[in-house]
């Protein structure tokens, strides 16, 4: 593949190749490491790519797989992550999760999904991004009736923790 | 609040850094990461040669010179043992990276290969007293036995390669569930959430 090809197609992919390393990262640094980690991967992978899905639902599935390993080297003691959770309330972390938009909803979406775990969150963030079942299902190896319950319970639990912090 | 809704501001969230390479600079930084990565990894693979070089250098130098029989075969088990462990350490890393799992698999099969990988490591660690701590103890006290002192010392000197020896293995024990018990946890809750039960 050339460059310019690689660099067209990560361009359009970059907004939610960006979104899923957020959902994947507690600190900023992180967030760009990881992104750049989903750029190598991507690029070391695509000789493999059969063409047996979208390009980009197999560069989606690249990408979460590198998230998910990702997480779980940063997240090598649970003293660690549960510290960090605490310190969640710091300034840069409310800075962080501000964003440039500044959404109070946006943020409790994120504080919610924190809470699922890692094959969730994949689920969830391609739902969000509008995949369909059938390419969540690819991604996930589920059939896309089990993507269907799957995606239900998830909804449940983070319209739970959202609406529980809203206090309704 | 309905999730539909939200799929509105999740979309519309901008990202605060903006995509700016060109192909070349993209292809760069992605070149410049492995590189800095693959460096990382050699200069840890140079400091256990490094280290069992040492081992295996001054024992044998100790093994060709020293008078007494006792240090002669002590060196001779160091020597041996820094070899076999060298060994073991290169296998083992060449091991890791063969069986590295591919992302461009589902993530289910990922996830599998991952605790595969992470359950090979914690009993690498666990084993750590049989392969790595037993043979230099023993290299060591067979090796302390040819002193040139008192039985007391060389009991008192023993008794400290025993305690080391054993410190050493208790935290790496603990290491091996801290570390790894965790991420496995997180990979077991991972993989279950992924299973599809006929309710």
């Amino acid at each position: 593949m050339r460059e310019q090809e690689f660099a067209d197609i990560i361009k359009e992919n970059e907004p939610r190749l960006r979104r899923l390393c957020r959902v994947y990262t507690q600190r900023r640094q992180d967030e760009k490491d990881l992104f750049q980690e989903v750029l190598i991967q991507i690029w070391q992978s695509l000789p493999t790519f059969e063409n047996n899905a979208s390009l980009n639902t197999w560069i989606y599935r690249v990408a979460v797989n590198t998230a998910i390993s990702f997480q779980r080297k940063k997240n090598t003691r649970r003293e660690y992550y549960k510290k960090y959770r605490e310190e969640q309330n710091s300034k840069e972390e409310v800075s962080r999760r501000s964003g440039q938009t500044g959404t109070e909803k946006l943020d409790r979406l994120h504080a919610a999904i924190d809470t699922l775990n890692s094959s969730e969150k994949a689920i969830i963030s391609m739902y969000l991004e509008d995949f369909s079942y059938e390419e969540i299902a690819y991604v996930t190896d589920l059939t896309e009736n089990y993507v269907g319950v799957k995606l239900h319970r998830i909804k449940n639990k983070i319209s739970k923790k959202i609406d529980g912090r809203n206090g309704a | 609040m309905e999730l539909d809704e939200l799929k509105k501001v999740w979309k519309a969230e901008e990202p605060r850094e903006k995509f700016d390479y060109g192909p070349s600079e993209l292809i760069a930084m992605i070149n410049n990461r492995m590189i800095a990565l693959e460096s990382r990894i050699r200069s840890r693979d140079r400091l256990e040669i490094i280290a069992c070089i040492i081992i295996i250098a001054v024992f044998f130098v100790l093994l060709v010179t020293a008078e007494s029989t006792w240090k002669r075969v002590g060196s001779a088990i160091l020597v041996t043992a820094g070899i076999l462990i060298w060994i073991r350490l290169k296998k083992t890393q060449k091991a890791s990276f063969a069986e590295q799992p591919s992302p461009d698999q589902p993530i289910s099969e990922f996830l599998k290969k991952e605790r595969k990988a992470i359950r090979k490591q914690k009993s690498l660690l666990k084993n750590i007293g049989w392969w790595y701590i037993l043979p230099i103890a023993v290299g060591l006290l067979t090796f302390t036995a040819g002193f040139d002192a008192s039985i007391w010392f060389k009991a008192g000197y023993a008794g400290v390669i025993i305690l080391v020896a054993a410190v050493v293995w208790i935290l790496n024990q603990r290491a091996a569930r801290e570390k790894f018990d965790p991420l496995l946890e997180d990979i077991e809750q991972a993989l279950t959430s992924l299973e599809q039960h006929v309710e």
